[in-house]
């Protein structure tokens, strides 16, 4: 680089801070930027690992019981692609209280269903105390419960929505032994978990139960592998094929964020643009004292394209920073929020692992450079009609 | 071939009103600065001494003739070429100093060589040598408004002796200084052309000035007469 243009680019970065409000507005534009990609992709993140790990596993075989998939599927697939595979059956049902009615989804599940992974979405309190009667336990959510009204030990009557329509509805009374909170109440309220013989005897039919199959974290980003090995037999299908409108909804919001981020960076970009023409206008009369000394046209504008770039980038760079500290501290903040009492924060999954959606980052980041590059270039062009015959016009 | 040849140059403005007449400012003007010789021209105010200054340097454009600077006409440039060609061959000197404000002094006079692409170590060296010729080692560091006029207008001499141009040219270069750094400055800058072996193409109405010049000439009704010419 030419050592004129550095010298000057650098007098005036450091100049009495008038690039600094550009750095300032670009860092503050960034960070929130940085905050809501983190916020919406660990939140998204969450919810499907409450639906993979809750509600249908990473892969669904329908019609198809554990023996038999454990003696003819398993044994073509890789050792290593699946981390379980557990016999579910699924039904619908009424849930009646003293004081209220709920719909939800049975879930009939072993004891081996809530291995590491599954505890590690969802904590359970139980009954403590010890029952005589033959009534069967069953586990339903906190939202439930405190839709209800009951609590731990109190009896609930289900009304059992046949599997087969030329069955009638029938009433079982249950008591609960269990009540358990995933963070995510949307979902929460619509499972509950029997004992999975007893779900077997609720709901006969084959059609039923199927085999909930989660995949090992290497192949969870692979989930096209492992269904090719499995489904040879039996129809296999992935989470986001029982939650079609869930699955949706994500990809159309992950689109709808990075639409309207890339709008906002455009502005921002532009804003840097208009910084660029504003330094041309107040440094007049320095430029034509440069050029009167025998720089050129370029030289003249790679050293205002440096230096509005340089702050640029700076204040792009400080943005992420502070959106990535920000980002990080999501949960404790969404807490604290929630803990101060605003309402509409429970429609959230508030406790989530953050994710750094890194290549959201970079396009976006990607995009303010590219835009700013292109708008202070052409903010630049001013300086060709800068002669320095306006030094003596002008004094 | 000289640093700088006017060959009958005629400048016009157009007038302030339509209707008007435009206004001949200069007339079919011939002027060769002779190398390693000083040249001053003198005149009223606004007989258009600077404006022939600011042709000759190729900052504005004659309505008709050519300016040859090095044999190269002005005209023919384009914006790079022409930059490149008065940051080599030509220093500036005004009564307005014309200093960067944010600059150093030391980086004021670096300025024309770091432009032309010289080794920042060599700009420096040959920078502080000019700064110490013209007594300003002691304020090198600092910034045109922490300096005396007389001082800035020393900067501004080293400025345009930075790169070793072929013509210095000055434009009322000690109107804006007290009689005592008005001689000051004038010594040193007839002084330094001379050891450094440049030619100087002066503009003034400091008929003193003017006649420690090797040629005089006098800008009257838009043509210039030799008022005093060196063998």
């Amino acid at each position: 680089m030419n050592p004129f243009v550095r010298l000057w680019s650098l007098k005036r970065i450091t100049k009495r801070g008038r690039l600094t409000s550009c750095l300032i507005l670009i860092a503050l534009v960034m960070a929130p930027l940085v905050c809501a990609l983190i916020f919406s992709d660990s939140m998204m993140e969450g919810i499907t690992s409450k639906y993979i790990y809750l509600s249908d596993g990473h892969l669904q075989m329908e019609g198809i019981r554990l023996d038999e998939f454990n003696s003819k599927v398993l044994p073509s697939v890789s050792p290593g692609m699946i981390y379980s595979a557990d016999e579910v059956t699924t039904g619908y049902a009424l849930m009646y209280s003293a004081t209220g009615t709920s719909s939800v989804m049975i879930k009939g599940v072993s004891d081996s269903y809530f291995n590491e992974l599954r505890m590690q979405q969802v904590s359970f309190d139980y009954n403590t105390e010890e029952s005589t009667s033959s009534i069967r336990s069953i586990s339903i959510s906190a939202a439930t419960a405190k839709k209800l009204q009951v609590g731990l030990g109190d009896r609930l009557a289900l009304m059992i929505v046949p599997d087969n329509p030329d069955k009638v509805l029938r009433p079982v009374l249950v008591r609960i032994d269990a009540i358990f909170r995933s963070g995510y109440d949307q979902l929460d309220e619509l499972i509950c978990f029997l004992d999975l013989s007893y779900a077997q005897e609720l709901y006969a039919e084959k059609s039923s139960t199927s085999i909930e199959i989660l995949v090992t974290p290497e192949y969870m980003e692979n989930l096209g592998a492992v269904e090719e090995k499995l489904g040879w037999t039996h129809d296999v299908t992935e989470w986001s094929e029982h939650n079609v409108s869930v699955y949706e909804n994500f990809v159309t919001s992950r689109q709808m964020i990075l639409i309207i981020l890339l709008l906002v960076v455009v502005v921002a970009a532009f804003y840097t643009a208009s910084v660029a023409q504003q330094m041309i206008q107040d440094d007049i009369q320095e430029i034509a004292m440069v050029k009167l000394i025998g720089a050129s046209d370029t030289l003249v504008r790679r050293s205002a394209f440096i230096s509005v770039y340089t702050v640029t980038l700076a204040g792009m760079v400080l943005g992420i920073i502070l959106g990535l500290i920000i980002g990080s501290n999501l949960g404790p903040i969404l807490s604290l929020l929630s803990s101060m009492g605003l309402d509409s924060l429970t429609f959230y999954l508030l406790d989530f692992s953050i994710t750094v959606p890194w290549l959201y980052i970079a396009v976006i980041s990607a995009c303010l450079m590219l835009i700013s590059f292109i708008a202070i270039q052409i903010a630049l062009g001013k300086t060709r009609r800068i002669t320095p015959i306006r030094l003596f016009t002008s004094l | 071939m000289h640093p700088i040849e006017l060959l009958s140059i005629t400048k016009r403005f157009k007038a302030a009103e339509k209707g008007e007449e435009e206004i001949t400012i200069l007339k079919d003007i011939d002027l060769n600065v002779v190398s390693g010789q000083s040249t001053a021209i003198i005149g009223k105010s606004g007989s258009g001494k600077s404006t022939l200054l600011h042709i000759a340097g190729g900052l504005d454009s004659p309505s008709s003739g050519k300016v040859l600077c090095n044999g190269t006409d002005f005209a023919t440039l384009d914006d790079r070429k022409r930059s490149m060609l008065r940051n080599k061959h030509i220093g500036f000197i005004f009564q307005a100093n014309l200093l960067l404000e944010d600059f150093t002094a030391l980086e004021n006079v670096m300025a024309p060589a770091m432009i032309s692409g010289q080794k920042e170590k060599d700009c420096r060296d040959r920078a502080i040598q000019l700064l110490e010729r013209l007594g300003l080692a002691e304020r090198m560091n600092h910034i045109p408004g922490k300096l005396s006029g007389g001082e800035k207008q020393r900067v501004a001499i080293c400025r345009a002796l930075m790169n070793r141009p072929d013509v210095i040219l000055a434009d009322e270069p000690t109107g804006a200084l007290d009689e005592e750094n008005a001689s000051d400055v004038e010594n040193i800058l007839l002084d330094l052309v001379r050891e450094e072996g440049r030619s100087l193409l002066l503009v003034t109405h400091n008929q003193d000035f003017a006649f420690k010049c090797d040629n005089v000439y006098m800008l009257k009704n838009h043509s210039l007469n030799p008022e005093k010419t060196k063998k």
